[in-house]
């Protein structure tokens, strides 16, 4: 098995899971690294999963499910927030980048909706691709989207939960604290200190190796 | 909802300030308005006039007043 992560806009982890030539795309931030990953190595898309809704984890959505006309499985509540330019954030996206590199955007930057997901589930939601499990479960709190996706019994791609050295935010539109402590943490604190933890930023590691 | 009812609400109900607090009220002045909650601020407020501010007027937007004067240049009265 191979796992790459590809850096795309916000400075967001996008991920390519290979098996056996074939492919899952993790959180499609930018198409292009995506695409040009993918293409040179020769491998075949098979899903595209979303850990939620915001701008800088879909920005490349549409243009790589239907470049290689792939499913997108996500939860119900992501597949309705990402078709809704408000909702996903990228109203305000210039924004959000003028507030974390200083450097006022010339234009505004066009908004964006994306289609509904093709595959999609309201609490949890388990399938098995080449070999490999795959267990979503939602989680809100950083968004009402949130959705933490473990693979077999040792990897967890947390979405903007779990940064190995900053803390998660819950202020944007749409996060909430009280969901978070009720619903996601329960699911965060219960990872296995062995578990591979791949965050939506920054590096990924060791659960038990997160400075406390 | 009057449209200053409306601008109002959006303040208050993202900053946790009365309405008393409003006047005088600036950007970073208080914890909750900082750049997280400037998004939600200007989230509200395009919602509740059905507008879209270009981004030089959503950092124009730096304090209750000056809210005001940009939201004129969309027709936003508060007058009425």
């Amino acid at each position: 098995m191979n796992l790459i992560t590809i850096i795309g806009q916000v400075d967001t982890n996008s991920y390519i899971i290979e098996e056996e030539g074939h492919a899952i795309i993790i959180d499609p931030a930018e198409a292009g690294n995506i695409a040009k990953a993918i293409d040179d190595k020769g491998w075949t898309p098979d899903y595209i999963f979303l850990t939620h809704e915001h701008f800088d984890h879909i920005g490349g959505l549409e243009e790589i499910r239907n470049r290689y006309s792939i499913p997108v499985v996500a939860c119900e509540i992501c597949s309705n927030r990402i078709q809704n330019e408000r909702e996903n954030l990228s109203r305000l996206a210039d924004i959000l980048q003028y507030y974390k590199t200083g450097v006022p955007p010339e234009e505004s930057t066009d908004s964006f909706e994306c289609e509904a997901a093709e595959i999609t589930f309201d609490e949890d939601y388990e399938m098995d691709w080449q070999g490999h499990s795959f267990c979503f479960r939602c989680a809100p709190g950083h968004s009402p989207a949130s959705t933490i996706i473990t693979m077999d019994s040792s990897i967890v791609f947390t979405g903007d939960y779990m940064f190995f050295d900053k803390e998660e935010t819950l202020r944007l539109k749409g996060g909430s604290e009280e969901e978070y402590y009720a619903k996601a943490r329960p699911i965060l604190d219960a990872i296995p200190a062995d578990y591979h933890i791949y965050p939506g930023h920054g590096q990924d590691y060791l659960k038990g190796q997160k400075p406390e | 909802m009057t449209n200053l009812e409306k601008y109002n609400y959006a303040f208050t109900s993202n900053f946790k300030v009365s309405e008393d607090e409003l006047p005088g009220l600036k950007y970073q002045e208080i914890f909750e308005w900082d750049s997280v909650g400037h998004m939600d601020l200007i989230a509200d407020i395009e919602a509740a006039y059905g507008i879209q501010m270009d981004t030089k007027d959503v950092l124009d937007l730096s304090s209750y007043e000056k809210g005001k004067d940009v939201l004129a240049k969309y027709g936003v009265n508060f007058d009425e």
